[in-house]
């Protein structure tokens, strides 16, 4: 999932094309991250846009010393989490179903599951299962992230995870 | 079921693959970018053109209406913080005096030494400036303003302490720019050619000639004897003395470059011997010996920690080494609990 920096440099000079091929390297991985906390595909492709404006208006201010994913992912949490404020809102379960239902190749039950489970969780737990499990930040990322301890991090993890599993085997 | 945490992160990236774009927004992104790069243009432009009219404007007002105090306008309020920003940056001095020396104990006597010796200041008027508690950066800008004013210190303080540094300036009539200038060049010149050597005074409270240290009272670190220290008198256990010290890297210990005795009356110090009648934290109501009158005696800040000040209580008798306050009467800078020796003379 990491880009070239040497891309990132040309992205940061101006070139359009460097942004391009930065838009396609991570235009998914973003608009997924956003789709997991807010479950509408019409906002997470808001918070997308929303995402890249940001990232190529505030390239200059990025340390190319640094990794970029932790970067870009303190961006889209931002700005989802703007959003979510803004709506004052819940997971939209319904449409998470429709959704489901919709996607081709959702067969299994369990998926369909972890999506009902999600629905359910609490955002900041949804952001750390996020961090750790799909953008597959390392503990110490997550932590500075959160700007919380490395044990802090560990621990709140542990617990949401916790919270997704015994939602799951209650239902189950 | 989902049991450990590889099933949920492929999970999670299976189900998370199935979502995808429904259009493209890169145009879109770009088209965004450039309208914001225009909006932030005008901006600009719009603030280029009215910010100097509504400074103007505010500046007007001030003149006329007291909207930033009685004694300021807009400008003060400007040349104030530009005078706060060189204020902040004594800082470098201390850094430029202190840094080689890592021990932070070291850090209020050798300010102490350099607004004696490059300010000429008197060890009661530094002790004046220092009980008013104050950042040794303010300190040393007080110090600057006395000597460009040829101005009691204390009288300046006193003034900065009513107003602010812009009032102080004018009370002295000494420009901002002329004060921002004599500090800018107290850096320079403090960078080139930091002060090393500092003064360390008290009453030497331990003194042991095998191990060749001495610990002064109120000192937080010993001082070591080297082999060429020089001694203008026997060290004695009770005397004041006035130690040029040196810190040593290689050793990290502080060493006694000469001893002199130090008569702190001769300084303008006064012994006060009495016996405490009643406290209120750091105010103490004393009895005097000499006189049999009652004393008012105020412990500066910087003996507030020593941990012997919990121990005064009503009853004790105390030395204590003071300075006369014009407003709050003595103020004690060092105190001993003893008894007054039978030839006292205050």
């Amino acid at each position: 999932m990491t880009i070239d920096k040497e891309i990132i440099a040309r992205a940061k000079e101006g070139d359009q094309k460097a942004m391009g091929e930065m838009y396609i390297h991570y235009k998914d991985y973003v608009l997924r991250s956003a789709w997991f906390i807010l479950g509408k595909q019409d906002e997470a492709e808001d918070v997308m846009e929303n995402v890249f404006l940001k990232v190529f208006t505030h390239l200059h201010t990025f340390n190319m010393e640094r990794d970029f994913k932790p970067w870009l992912s303190r961006i889209i949490l931002n700005e989802a989490r703007n959003l979510y404020s803004k709506r004052k809102g819940t997971f939209d379960n319904t449409e998470v179903f429709i959704d489901g239902a919709s996607v081709s190749g959702v067969s299994s039950e369990e998926k369909i599951d972890i999506r009902t489970h999600l629905a359910k969780m609490d955002y900041e737990s949804k952001e750390l299962i996020l961090m750790r499990y799909y953008q597959d930040l390392t503990l110490e990322e997550i932590a500075r992230i959160k700007k919380i301890t490395l044990t802090n991090a560990k621990v709140r993890i542990h617990r949401a995870l916790k919270k997704m599993k015994e939602s799951m085997n209650n239902n189950a | 079921m989902l049991n450990d945490e590889n099933d949920i992160r492929s999970s999670i990236h299976h189900i998370l693959d199935q979502i995808s774009l429904q259009e493209d927004h890169f145009s879109n992104i770009l088209h965004r970018m450039d309208s914001t790069k225009k909006t932030r243009s005008k901006q600009r432009s719009m603030i280029r053109i009215f910010a100097p009219v509504f400074l103007s404007l505010v500046l007007m007002v001030s003149l006329v209406f007291p909207v930033f105090g009685n004694e300021n306008n807009l400008l003060d309020v400007y040349q104030n913080y530009r005078i706060h920003q060189s204020v902040n940056q004594l800082d470098r001095i201390e850094e430029t005096l202190v840094g080689s020396q890592p021990n932070q104990d070291l850090r209020q006597f050798v300010i102490n030494t350099l607004l004696e010796k490059d300010f000429q200041l008197t060890p009661v008027q530094i002790q004046q400036i220092m009980a008013q508690n104050i950042a040794n950066r303010e300190m040393i800008a007080v110090a600057v303003l006395s000597r460009i004013s040829n101005q009691q210190p204390d009288l300046i303080m006193q003034q900065r302490k009513q107003s602010n540094w812009v009032s102080t300036l004018r009370k002295n009539r000494i420009p901002p720019s002329r004060m921002i200038q004599a500090m800018k060049s107290l850096i320079q010149e403090q960078e080139s050619k930091p002060l090393r050597v500092f003064l360390v005074r008290g009453m030497v409270e331990a003194y042991s000639p095998e191990t060749g240290s001495i610990m002064v009272d109120g000192v937080p670190f010993k001082i070591h004897l080297l082999q060429d220290t020089r001694f203008s008198s026997p060290i004695q256990i009770g005397m004041d003395v006035d130690i040029e010290a040196v810190y040593l890297p290689d050793t990290q210990k502080v060493g006694a470059l000469a001893i002199r005795s130090f008569d702190p009356r001769k300084a303008g110090f006064i012994t006060i011997f009495g016996t405490v009648v009643k406290r209120e934290r750091h105010i103490l109501r004393v009895s005097l010996h000499e006189s049999g009158q009652e004393e008012q005696i105020i412990l500066a800040p910087h003996i507030m920690h020593n941990p012997a000040n919990f121990l005064i209580k009503p009853g004790m008798q105390i030395r204590f080494v003071a300075f006369r306050d014009q407003q709050k009467g003595f103020i004690a800078i060092r105190f001993r609990p003893e008894n007054p020796p039978l030839n006292h003379k205050p």
